[in-house]
């Protein structure tokens, strides 16, 4: 069994709890309070691809509100692939999903990365098609340029939710998966950064 | 249809009722009841199958905007509306003159009785009172349906409701009621004053003869009953203030000042038996003569309720205690308080001059940001002198407590949140004052302790970034107990190993901070 460590990133409220709970417990709830810090959960899954090849993701759901911001590179760190989730009803969170995936390859490097797009809350679109504020063909044409999976979900009605771990599961299987086949390696990423960048500041050393 | 069901019709209506005609077909009919059924039958109002009285008045009303002059009952009277303004609405074409919804039937539209203009029901559902041609008649009208402009035009409408002016009234209530209060105080006082002076002059006799003197306690018992006749006992069966009736463990007894008939128990604090000294002290504004030896009155006692009490010397009461010194809990709150005030108005000023000078070091500048950080300094050592003063103080109760913990803990904030600044400032007037030469050896000695060079800003992001750290550290560690609870290991295990990542990282952060850091 191969173990990939998946970070999940983006504004507050755009709904990363309720796609982890949905790939997890495959539920839903509608009054989710907001995640204090981050959150660890695990699923295991098989490929669809490659049958005989089970992932299990430790996944770490972090909060989006900005106070909990310097959190995230403790997770993002060594993590084997990043979903960083957007609503399609809200264009700040598009942008703030594009100011994560710079983050990340400023400071991760995205050769052992595997980083997915996802608009969520696509059930609003279908409900009233002005809800929309993202065009699926915009979003898509980013992700493109920046060489990201890219999907649209909702957790709410579940659909597109499971496609995302699956491609994601195969993306990072023939990164990492297919180099070194035991479980304990598949853990230990390359180039590990273990000093916070920001800290190797002049201003935090002792005078 | 209720209208001809019911007895207390009026003469009036009665003699309309003879001269009823359908509306529809112009017959005549007797009676309403039969003016009714005619409707139901031929004209098919209504329901078929409840043709007959249990048909309600709402059904009616429903019907009736089909027919421009067609009966509306009302409750109990045979009230007829003027209806030849109304419109005639086109049904599919007329609109809500508020909500422009289409009309489509006669179901969903209505007239409002006082414009005749159509609505939809819900733009049309407010009620006045109109007389039968559709006028504002607020005292003899009847209750009908209008729309919101018409309810709103009406005389008088404010938003708020009515507004009536009672404060005059209220102004002559309590003016009678105070002059009431003040009267009874007065009967009171002089009947204490008789009473007073009639108890000394008792005494100096008794102190006088050896007859007078055995007699002492019966005149003294005479002379209260002369100046206020107590009530019989036989009269009261409970007390006049608590209503506790007597008992053989619950006696009477009679207030000397009012006479009436009250208990002495504890609990309720009715009635009690005070020294006459001590009321005669306590009202020592009264003309009541105190140049008798007081060893002649020191035991006698009276007795009075807790009314008369209350009614003569609660205002003395009080204005005793205003006169007395204010307790010293509250003069050094003052001086604390006009302290922090120096403090909060001196900080801002010199901390926007340190940046002035921190971007263009200039010497008289510097000599002037000195002077004024010694006096902030000065007015810090003051107030936490005073806060030192505040904590000796023993209090008397604990709502005094009370008050000086909440004092000190303000005290304790406030230091807190203004010398955080001042630090970072003593840092930056320090590395200048040592290139420019001209601060005192003491000034630059303090300095010695902050060495940290972190801004505010920088210092306070680290605090939130520990901050977090912790709350997750917490979080984290609770994950790993009930990981390990529900027996999944591997869980727990990467669990344990972030919560490594977790505490390397606030010791960093920690460290960055030195001093500034949670002590």
């Amino acid at each position: 069994m191969l173990q990939f460590k998946l970070v999940l990133l983006g504004d507050s409220s755009v709904g990363k709890s309720s796609i982890v709970h949905r790939f997890v417990k495959d539920s839903f709830d509608e009054f989710r309070e907001s995640t204090i810090g981050a959150a660890f959960l695990s699923q295991t899954i098989k490929l669809e691809k490659h049958p005989d090849v089970t992932i299990k993701f430790e996944i770490w759901d972090t909060a989006g509100q900005e106070r909990y911001k310097s959190l995230a590179p403790m997770y993002y760190r060594n993590a084997n692939a990043a979903l960083i989730v957007y609503d399609v009803t809200q264009p700040g969170s598009l942008v703030k999903a594009q100011s994560w995936v710079e983050e990340l390859k400023n400071k991760v490097g995205d050769q052992d990365l595997v980083i997915c797009l996802a608009g969520n809350k696509v059930d609003l679109c279908d409900e009233d098609a002005t809800a929309r504020e993202v065009e699926r063909e915009d979003a898509q044409l980013y992700a493109k340029e920046q060489g990201l999976l890219f999907y649209e979900a909702s957790a709410k009605t579940g659909a597109g939710v499971s496609a995302i771990f699956q491609e994601i599961g195969e993306k990072v299987y023939q990164k990492k998966g297919m180099e070194v086949p035991s479980s304990a390696q598949a853990r230990k990423p390359l180039n590990v950064e273990l000093q916070r960048p920001s800290t190797n500041d002049s201003t935090s050393c002792c005078s | 249809m209720d209208a001809a069901d019911s007895p207390g019709s009026s003469d009036n209506s009665r003699k309309l009722d003879s001269e009823l005609s359908c509306p529809v077909c112009a017959q005549t009919v007797h009676d309403l009841a039969r003016l009714n059924e005619h409707l139901d039958r031929i004209h098919g109002f209504g329901d078929v199958s409840h043709a007959d009285a249990s048909r309600t008045s709402k059904q009616a009303s429903m019907s009736q905007n089909t027919v421009e002059k067609s009966f509306r009952p009302t409750k109990g009277n045979a009230f007829e509306l003027k209806r030849d303004h109304w419109i005639k609405p086109i049904w599919g074409k007329s609109r809500c003159r508020t909500c422009s919804k289409k009309l489509n039937q006669a179901r969903e539209a209505i007239n409002c009785r006082r414009c005749g203009e159509v609505f939809c029901k819900n733009h049309c559902d407010l009620i006045i009172k109109l007389n039968v041609n559709a006028e504002y008649d607020p005292l003899q009208g009847e209750w009908c349906k209008c729309c919101t402009s018409c309810f709103r035009n009406r005389a008088g409408y404010n938003e708020f409701g009515v507004a009536f002016d009672k404060t005059s009234v209220f102004v002559e209530l309590r003016g009678s009621r105070i002059e009431d209060e003040q009267l009874r105080k007065l009967q009171l006082e002089n009947r204490f004053i008789r009473l007073a002076n009639g108890i000394r002059q008792i005494s100096n006799q008794a102190s006088k003869s050896m007859l007078a003197s055995i007699r002492k306690y019966t005149d003294i018992n005479k002379f209260e009953r002369s100046v206020i006749p107590w009530t019989p006992d036989e009269a009261a069966f409970a007390c006049s203030l608590c209503s506790k009736p007597f008992t053989l463990a619950l006696r009477k007894h009679h207030c000397r000042l009012c006479g009436k008939v009250v208990c002495d128990e504890s609990q309720t604090n009715c009635s009690n038996q005070v020294p006459i000294m001590s009321l005669i002290r306590a009202a020592s504004d009264l003309p009541i003569s105190t140049d008798f030896l007081e060893t002649n009155v020191e035991d006698v006692q009276i007795r009075v309720c807790s009314a008369c009490v209350r009614t003569l010397f609660k205002k003395r009461k009080f204005m005793k205690e205003i006169s007395l010194p204010e307790p010293s809990i509250l003069r050094i709150y003052d001086g604390m308080r006009n302290t922090a005030n120096v403090i909060l108005s001196i900080l801002p000023k010199v901390l926007s001059q340190a940046e002035e000078i921190s971007s263009a070091p200039n010497g008289p500048e510097i000599a002037l940001l000195t002077r004024m950080r010694r006096k902030l300094l000065d007015s810090f050592s003051v107030y936490d002198r005073l806060t030192k003063q505040m904590l000796k103080i023993k209090p008397k109760n604990s709502a005094e407590e009370r008050i000086q913990k909440a004092i000190v803990a303000r005290a304790s904030t406030l230091i807190q949140e203004n010398m955080l600044p001042l630090r970072s400032l003593t840092s930056t007037a320090g590395t200048k004052n040592s290139s420019h030469e001209t601060t005192p050896e003491s000034e630059r000695s303090t300095n010695q302790g902050y060495g940290n060079n972190l801004s505010i800003r920088e210092v306070k992001e680290y605090r939130n970034q520990l901050m977090v750290l912790k709350e997750q550290k917490f979080l984290v560690e609770n994950m790993v107990a009930s990981a390990s609870k529900q027996r999944k290991f591997d869980e727990a295990e990467i669990l344990n190993e972030n919560l490594r990542e977790l505490n390397e990282q606030s010791e960093m952060i920690a460290r960055a901070l030195g001093e500034e850091g949670f002590r």
